[in-house]
């Protein structure tokens, strides 16, 4: 029976960990979000900050927020092929919004490199309708955006190209098998994957936050991925401490302008009829009750003189909205700010589109 | 892999426990196959150089055996030799090719030797040093030769001690490798217990203290005397709990499997002297110098001259040892100085016919004294640089320096961690073994000890000091 016993351990425990060595599989197991048994996972259920911190005074269940969409909004009568550049703000769980996106016929839903390794599908341009380009993306991640990154999101198909070909991302090299072997057997992901797979347990959840809650109260600690509001009512993601931290002047801000129109003009060399960006405030930019000084990057760029690039402008709206647009334990924007932006998309697709 | 992760959790209980589940003979087999995995989970390429010291001390054994007269000794000193330039190669060169560089610098020209791109093998110096043992044991004849080439690799690599000791000695470990150890539940619940307070001491007071030292020394041209000062106490009890937290879970973990280790620290800060001092720290080490070098140079059974340049000569390699940068050197020059002090003050008081310490041979200011020497030795064990060390030393005894204390930190952990001090020291003076006669009594404290890692862990996959080393 011991004999048994100790060769089952050694059976269970050496399949541990080789599954918790074959790779990044944390984001792939989406089954254990949904459960609502023990064995569930509260890792996201309330929040990805919540699912960093575990602090349990800010812990909003995301699944149980209102989800507003706004109403269909017939907008112009041209045909759109839209190409959709998008960050998480528009992914996943707003993806529903495509409905509300009713302006165009074909959407093609675009995502930025450091989200999707590889390169995304290709777009079919198309002359019978208006070729418009959008691109989403928050403010902690604009710096991110890079010339390379930006001029190859859109995967433009051969048959479209009318002017010189997209300067495709040059392939990375293959990996060689011994490479391969020896990342899946010295995995430096396995403790966060045994983590995930031993722990990452709605039962231990509470735990977890007595943890959260004693390092907070007693010792001012939280992870370093996140801090919260001096209220208590917020919980932010270190990266937007650059929107707080660093001042920024005119020649930085200059740049970014000079890297848009860029974007811009090298999208309507392909032939897009339409580009757009669109810039999500960090929540520090919009929140600040205990005094967060913004360094106003959005502000900035959008004022500038040189700036070509069209600009969806929601930072003034969110300015001026009363209500609630951010989770309170998740980086990104609630419903509300969400319904804002379309609003704003389809207002400002159909002033342009209207009109030509 | 390191102690503190799950990671390792789940390859001990893998290994311990298919350890008791296969026949004697194929034992040595997994423990060689683990402590190689296990090496290579840091950086894979460099178990070819500890293969290198393997090969050339197991054949060098077996010849020192075999051999007689000259050639004995010769062989001896092809296999220190060898064993001494791994050593100089990646941890010396660079910083002796700075110091010349540096003489060159002075006369207006560069240095004619190009800088090593390398990166340190990580414990280098213990697993070359216990090589080095049993080279010497077998020439001294107190150790037969290992014939077993898997038996030999396994003592150079035996992973609970492979990357920070303790350093062992041949004829304590090499022939339980041949011994058959079945499962003892005694020796499972003691080994247990002393690694989950190794690992209490590595991730609840050393990681805790670390995150006010890293922050005070990283910041220590703006900080004042009392921060300063503050800091390097902390530093003294982190560096302690770090690598005394290290040896006990690799002496818990190989007790678990059945080996016995030898001790490496007995509650240090404790000591009345600085020579009971290296009786109670890092005693592989000390021990280690004692054997293999300061008995050789003629220890204390010579003129008092010898005796006291023997003392010096002990602590400069083992400040050398530690790391190659002057602050070591140093660190180890006060220690030397210390022991030879006290040895020229004994003499004096016994000339004199004074005795402080009529029955009292402990007394609490000889202890407080002893932590003091100590603890200004690790400014310089801890600065990154000997100018460092001196802004440090001269902001804690300029007395205006003094304003109000900024460890980075809240005051909350800074008082929670000088809690934890006065009850780690309370533990090592008065409970030194936790008693795990009664199942009840294991658990209950093992579960406990476990819970408070978890709740109070500072997790931030720090490495061990002494890794480095």
């Amino acid at each position: 029976m011991k004999k048994t016993i100790a060769w089952l351990i050694v059976i269970l425990f050496s399949a541990l960990y080789a599954f918790a060595s074959y790779g990044d599989f944390e984001k792939t197991i989406d089954f254990r979000n949904k459960s609502n048994s023990i064995f569930g996972s509260d890792k996201y259920k309330f929040g990805d900050l919540f699912g960093i911190s575990y602090y349990p005074l800010i812990k909003q269940d995301l699944s149980k927020t209102k989800r507003t969409f706004p109403a269909k909004n017939p907008t112009v009568n041209k045909k759109i092929n839209l190409c959709l550049a998008h960050d998480s703000y528009l992914g996943k769980d707003f993806l529903a919004s495509k409905k509300q996106i009713n302006c165009a016929d074909t959407i093609y839903d675009l995502e930025y490199p450091w989200f999707r390794g590889r390169a995304n599908a290709p777009v079919l341009l198309d002359t019978s309708k208006t070729n418009v380009l959008v691109f989403e993306i928050v403010e902690r991640n604009l710096y991110r955006l890079d010339k390379k990154a930006a001029l190859n999101i859109v995967n433009l198909a051969a048959a479209n190209q009318n002017t010189a070909p997209n300067p495709v991302l040059k392939p990375g090299k293959k990996k060689s098998k011994l490479k391969q072997f020896k990342e899946i057997i010295f995995n430096t992901r396995i403790n966060k994957n045994l983590e995930f797979l031993l722990f990452d347990l709605r039962l231990f959840t509470p735990i977890k936050e007595l943890k959260s809650y004693i390092n907070y109260r007693f010792f001012n600690r939280l992870p370093p991925e996140v801090f919260i509001s001096e209220n208590q009512k917020q919980e932010y993601i270190s990266d937007v401490k650059t929107s707080i931290e660093d001042m920024l002047t005119v020649s930085e801000t200059e740049k970014t302008v000079a890297l848009l129109n860029e974007i811009h003009d090298f999208y309507k060399g392909k032939g897009f009829d339409k580009v757009y960006f669109s810039i999500v405030p960090n929540p520090v930019a919009i929140i600040k009750p205990e005094a967060l000084r913004y360094n106003n990057l959005i502000p900035m760029i959008q004022n500038s003189p040189n700036l070509r690039m069209p600009m969806i402008d929601i930072y003034s709206d969110f300015k001026k909205c009363d209500a609630d647009l951010y989770f309170f334990s998740d980086t990104h924007w609630n419903f509300n700010g969400f319904t804002l932006w379309i609003n704003k998309f389809n207002a400002t697709l159909k002033a342009d589109l209207s009109s030509r | 892999m390191i102690f503190n992760s799950l990671q390792f959790l789940v390859f001990f209980i893998v290994i311990t426990t298919l350890y008791f589940q296969l026949p004697h003979k194929f034992r040595w087999l997994l423990l060689l196959l683990a402590s190689c995995y296990f090496y290579m989970a840091f950086v894979p390429i460099y178990i070819v150089i500890l293969g290198f010291t393997i090969v050339i001390d197991y054949f060098a054994g077996i010849l020192l055996e075999d051999s007689q007269g000259k050639k004995r000794k010769m062989y001896l000193i092809m296999s220190l030799v060898a064993n001494s330039s791994v050593l100089a190669v990646f941890k010396y060169y660079n910083f002796i090719n700075f110091n010349i560089s540096e003489v060159y610098h002075a006369f207006g020209s560069d240095t004619p030797f190009p800088y090593l791109k390398i990166l340190l093998p990580i414990g280098l110096s213990f697993h070359t040093f216990q090589a080095m043992s049993y080279t010497i044991e077998v020439y001294r004849g107190n150790q037969k030769a290992e014939r077993h080439f898997g038996i030999y690799s396994l003592y150079v690599m035996f992973y609970p001690q492979l990357v920070a000791g303790p350093i062992e000695r041949p004829q304590n470990l090499i022939h339980q490798f041949h011994e058959k150890h079945d499962f003892d539940y005694s020796r499972f619940k003691s080994g247990l217990m002393l690694m989950a307070f190794g690992l209490f001491k590595k991730v609840v007071i050393a990681d805790r203290l670390a995150m006010m030292v890293d922050y005070s020394y990283e910041n220590s041209n703006t900080l004042g005397g009392s921060t300063l000062l503050i800091a390097t106490v902390f530093y003294a009890f982190q560096i302690y709990c770090d690598f005394s937290g290290y040896s006990e879970i690799a002496i818990g973990a190989a007790r678990v499997m059945g080996f016995d280790l030898m001790e490496n620290f007995r509650a240090p800060y404790f000591s009345a002297s600085i020579s009971e001092f290296w009786k109670r720290w890092h005693i592989s080490l000390s021990t280690w110098f004692k054997d293999y070098l300061y008995i050789p140079l003629g220890g204390n059974r010579t003129s008092v001259s010898r005796w006291y340049f023997n003392l010096m000569v002990i602590f400069l390699v083992s400040g050398l040892w530690h790391g190659a940068n002057w602050t070591f050197i140093i660190w180890g020059f006060l220690h030397g100085s210390y022991l030879i002090f006290a040895i020229i003050k004994d003499k004096f008081l016994q000339k004199m016919n004074w005795n402080f310490h009529k029955g009292h041979p402990n007394t609490f200011i000889d202890v407080i004294l002893t932590f003091s020497l100590v603890v200004f030795a690790w400014i310089f064990f801890r600065a990154e640089n000997v100018h460092q060390a001196f802004t440090i030393i001269g902001k804690i005894f300029d007395l205006s320096s003094y304003n109000a204390i900024t460890l980075g930190i809240s005051a909350g952990e800074i008082w929670f961690s000088v809690l934890l001090i006065v009850l780690l020291s309370l533990k090592e003076k008065y409970y030194s073994r936790i008693f795990t006669n009664t199942n009840v009594a294991f658990y209950s404290q093992l579960l406990l000890i476990v819970f408070l890692c978890y709740l109070f862990g500072v997790y931030s996959e720090k490495q061990f000091i002494y890794f480095q080393f």
